[in-house]
């Protein structure tokens, strides 16, 4: 809200995405493409409008659902990797199964699991800060999806890597879709957004194609 | 030394928490600390305003196994004078109970209850008093000559000169003439004269060579050069050629003692006023060091917590040329100017401080104040030293940074050992918050179990009219009021000021032993509700009552009489009856023997009431006195008020100890919430990370919260078994004391967590709540 005018952020966006698609979201900057991203993964509200997710009515859900919800279903992927730096690799990728309270013994094999799949088993004891760009972001990839999620959202994940690096990881989600996740990206980069089965185009906050 | 100053003063407006919360604690800190040293100090130099104060001693007597007693025999001083070359001035005076009768013109009535000095030529010779108007006269007082102090001079007089006017003294209204008004100054004294006059030539002080009567002050002050072991050899002279061919039967000792040693050190009987106690003055020393250290640690830590703000400026500034200690000398001289602030702010916060002590307490702790001008050059000092001691860490810790990596983006973080510093100083502070906690509950449990200890009499509901002088008919109208349950005539009672002491001789015995003697009538035991528990009370019918006596359990034990009832002492006085121990000393002491002793009348009048009506009876009590006491009003005092006063100094240890816990925890509390406030700004991505991967607002809260918890126990393990170590050795003072019970443990670290657990939940909420969306965007 500025000078007590409603001005939307997104407006009339009318967006059905079905299991297993790989959708990429670009636009100019400020068109709104991370908002509707936040929407998306409840992290944030619409004002208005309805929102449906594996056949829920997440609009008129409770907080303590929402967040049920939200840790079963859908990891997220951040630009600046976002790891909490106090924490070691493994404790990093570790901190979701806490939150959805899994057994210690489960949690062990699980984070194991991922660590091996990504192949940084020897950079688990590590602190986010002694590993390159491309491996951070590998850590925060493999945080999201340690819980299992059905949706992974992506907010220009390879934004802050050179482009070899975003190939990589690029390359991993494309595999990661295969396999069965849901996954929607916001993206600058053509290239990138190519990878996805398809692409929105957002202008001031409204779909342009589709 | 311009822009330093300047960029202090914008930091200073730029930051208004960090600000204020620095200054709150640093003003507070300063203020309640330099109230408690001022107060330590004081007591520390009492007697020493005196010129020469290490020249001047006191000889008080031990005589009869009765213990020491402050005064001495009226005719030793003239003897040391004339027999010992290293003593200069001898002086003797003599302090009333507060019995004269003081008039200020013949139609008013008496003010009592002013004890007066009467003192010799040699007073002002030895005592370097100063006038506050007149002149004092260096010779002494002559005949119909007074001094009044300043507080007495005003309640006389009002606010016109005393210079000159008459005061009628008692009974017969003897006419004195005031001469000078004596300076009351900041000042503490063991000497408490508020009214002077001389000392009169009569049989009871004019009587060189009775050796048995300890009735006077004696005081001499050493020549230039003279030693008190001088003294020590003549009156050891005097006691073996005079006094111990007279009472070779007896112990009888002199007790020299220097001036300044008297207020701390010395217990006898008929003190000239209560002593101080220097265990209480460290102690309280102590708690305003705590304080100030808690202050002191306070400004560390938020100086350095909130570094990450200022190692940019700092590194750039060492990329422009600046050296290591010109950045050091900037951030002394903010702390030096923080501390200025704060020291002027604390100048009005001392008279809060005072005030809400004064109001919470009713304790004299800070009579102290206002300060004089001189203090405040101390207060000035006092504030930059806590200043430069604030500045020095940050200074060091500030200026090592490196310049490159203080202005790279990722950099704000301080380095790894910041953190551990900072936890050691948390430590600290929760560690003296434990301990002060654990002390106050302690203390507050003994004061109260000594309140609530039985005594073997009922302390409240007794009123006691202490100049009533056998007035039979008043009693008779007095025990016809409706609240009154008894009345008895006594010339002692429990708590009182009067000492009595008798000596007594089992059948069989070849020595005697000196037993408190209580004289009182057959309406004593049911007025002080004390419980016979063997024999029978006075009968005053009984005409050989006036040679019976009751014991207590405790001069039974002592006399070692098994069967007490019908036993004979002294050949000739027989035991009626025994009662319960009843307490008439302060609680320190294990309750002593004491024997009663029929006595049909007495000075004072012991009233029993009946609750609820006390106000009402004594104002009828004051209205009736007038009829039948014309010359002075009824000095009335309550008897548990005077067995408070005889743990006064107990209650203001209490009172102090629990006030300045209060303002220990307001100063730890107020770092906690400073420093909480800033790990939480430098944690808002972490908590954001945390709550997008799941975290709920109690895991969170936990998150934040694990390591202060963890310090309030570690914290508690280090401080309370020293602080159970330093009051378990009050306690020892006390002949009845408490047991420290498990939960006062449990209850230290309970208030210690909730204090913790409810700043950082507070603040921690506010940071929880927050949306990630807004914390983790990364533009």
């Amino acid at each position: 809200m500025v000078g007590g005018k409603p001005n939307f952020i997104l407006k009339d966006v009318h967006l059905h995405i079905k299991e297993g698609e790989f959708v990429s979201i670009m636009g100019p900057s400020g068109s709104g493409k991370s908002s509707l991203l936040n929407v998306i993964g409840m992290l944030d509200d619409a004002s208005e409008g309805e929102y449906f997710f594996l056949d829920q009515p997440v609009h008129t859900l409770k907080e303590k659902q929402r967040s049920q919800l939200y840790k079963q279903y859908i990891g997220f992927v951040f630009q600046a990797y976002h790891l909490i730096d106090e924490l070691t690799v493994y404790e990093n990728i570790e901190t979701p199964l806490i939150y959805q309270n899994i057994k210690g013994s489960e949690r062990q094999a699980m984070v194991a699991d991922i660590l091996d799949r990504f192949q940084i088993v020897g950079k688990k004891d590590l602190f986010p800060t002694q590993l390159s760009g491309g491996q951070q972001q590998l850590v925060g990839i493999a945080r999201a999806l340690i819980g299992k999620p059905k949706l992974l959202l992506a907010d220009e994940p390879t934004g802050n890597l050179n482009s070899r690096q975003g190939e990589e990881i690029m390359e991993l989600f494309k595999q990661l879709n295969n396999e069965g996740v849901t996954i929607i990206q916001v993206t600058h980069s053509e290239k990138n957004a190519a990878y996805g089965s398809r692409i929105i185009n957002l202008l001031d906050g409204r779909i342009e194609n589709n | 030394m311009k822009t330093p100053l300047k960029i202090a003063l914008r930091h200073l407006r730029k930051y208004p928490l960090f600000s204020s919360i620095n200054l709150a604690g640093l003003s507070v800190g300063i203020a309640a600390s330099f109230i408690l040293l001022i107060y330590s100090e004081r007591e520390m130099n009492t007697d020493s305003q005196f010129a020469d104060a290490d020249r001047i001693a006191r000889v008080g007597t031990d005589f009869f196994n009765i213990g020491g007693f402050a005064q001495s025999q009226p005719g030793l001083n003239p003897l040391l004078q004339g027999a010992c070359k290293d003593i200069q001035y001898a002086t003797s005076f003599d302090k009333d109970y507060g019995e004269t009768e003081v008039r200020t013109s013949l139609n008013e009535r008496a003010y009592t209850g002013i004890h007066a000095y009467f003192i010799d030529s040699n007073f002002f010779k030895v005592f370097s008093y100063g006038a506050a108007e007149g002149v004092i006269p260096g010779k002494g007082l002559s005949p119909g000559e007074a001094i009044v102090s300043e507080t007495n001079a005003h309640r006389l007089f009002g606010s016109g000169s005393p210079i000159g006017k008459t005061l009628l003294i008692g009974k017969e209204n003897t006419p004195y003439k005031v001469v000078a008004v004596l300076k009351e100054g900041f000042e503490r004294s063991h000497l408490d004269p508020t009214l002077l006059l001389p000392l009169p030539r009569n049989e009871m002080y004019d009587y060189p060579h009775n050796w048995a009567s300890c009735n006077i002050y004696n005081y001499i002050r050493l020549r230039p050069g003279g030693s008190f072991a001088g003294v020590q050899a003549t009156l050891d002279r005097i006691l073996k050629k005079l006094v111990n061919p007279e009472f070779a039967y007896m112990h009888v000792q002199f007790i020299l003692q220097p001036l300044r040693d008297i207020y701390f050190h010395s217990h006898l009987n008929l003190e000239l006023s209560p002593g101080g106690s220097l265990a209480q003055v460290r102690l309280l020393g102590a708690i305003g060091l705590f304080l100030i250290l808690l202050a002191i640690i306070n400004y560390v830590n938020l100086v350095t917590a909130r570094s990450s703000t200022r190692n940019k400026e700092f590194g750039l500034k060492k990329t422009l040329g600046a050296s290591r200690y010109q950045l050091a000398g900037q951030i002394v001289l903010e702390s030096l100017l923080f501390s200025l602030v704060a020291m002027l702010l604390s100048c009005g916060l001392i008279q809060v401080i005072a005030y809400l002590y004064r109001h919470f307490t009713g304790d004299e702790l800070t009579s102290t104040l206002p300060l004089m001008i001189s203090h405040y050059g101390w207060l000035l000092l006092f504030s930059l030293s806590v200043g430069l001691i604030a500045g020095l860490y940050p200074a060091v810790y500030l200026t090592a940074i490196k310049p490159i990596l203080s202005l790279r983006s990722m950099a704000g973080r301080p380095g790894r050992t910041s953190p551990r510093v900072r936890n050691v100083l948390v430590l600290v502070q929760f560690s003296i918050a434990a301990a002060l906690v654990f002390a106050s509950f302690v203390v507050y449990s003994q004061l109260q179990y000594i309140n609530s200890k039985d005594k073997g009499l009922k302390a409240e509901g007794v009123v006691l009219v202490n100049n009533f002088r056998n007035q039979e008919a008043f009693r008779h109208l007095i025990e016809q009021q409706s609240q009154v349950v008894s009345t008895s005539f006594c010339n002692r009672t429990p708590a009182g000021s009067t000492i009595w002491v008798n000596t007594y001789q089992k059948p069989g015995m070849s020595n005697n032993m000196s037993i408190q003697y209580f004289p009182v009538d057959d309406k004593f035991l049911s007025t002080m509700n004390m419980r016979l528990i063997e024999g029978r009370n006075f009968n005053r019918d009984l005409i050989t009552d006036t040679n019976s006596l009751i014991l207590n359990e405790s001069a039974v034990a002592a006399l070692g009489l098994f069967n007490p009832i019908g036993a004979t002492l002294n050949g000739s006085q027989h035991i009626i009856g025994v009662v319960k121990d009843f307490s008439y000393n302060s609680l320190h002491e294990k309750i002593a023997p004491a024997i009663l002793g029929f006595s049909p009348q007495g000075n004072i009048l012991a009233i029993r009431i009946k609750g609820g009506h006390t106000a009402q009876f004594l104002d009828w009590l004051q209205a009736t006195g007038k009829k039948f006491m014309p010359d002075a009003p009824p000095a009335i005092s309550f008897l548990d008020d005077n067995f408070k006063q005889l743990a006064k100094k107990d209650k203001l240890l209490g009172d102090a100890i629990g006030f300045f816990t209060i303002l220990a925890i307001f100063l730890a509390t107020l770092g906690l919430t400073g420093l909480t406030l800033f790990t939480i700004e430098r944690r808002t991505r972490e908590i954001g990370v945390r709550k997008v991967l799941g975290a709920t607002i109690p895991d969170i809260l936990a998150l934040v919260s694990k390591d202060f918890v963890k310090l309030t126990f570690v914290a508690s393990g280090i401080a309370l078994p020293l602080s159970w170590w330093l009051v378990h050795r009050w306690l020892e003072n006390f002949a009845y004391r408490v047991s420290i019970g498990w939960w006062i443990f449990f209850l230290t670290e309970a208030i210690l967590l909730l204090i913790a657990l409810s700043v950082i939940s507070l603040l921690a909420l506010k940071a929880a709540t927050v949306n990630p969306v807004k914390t983790l965007r990364t533009e």
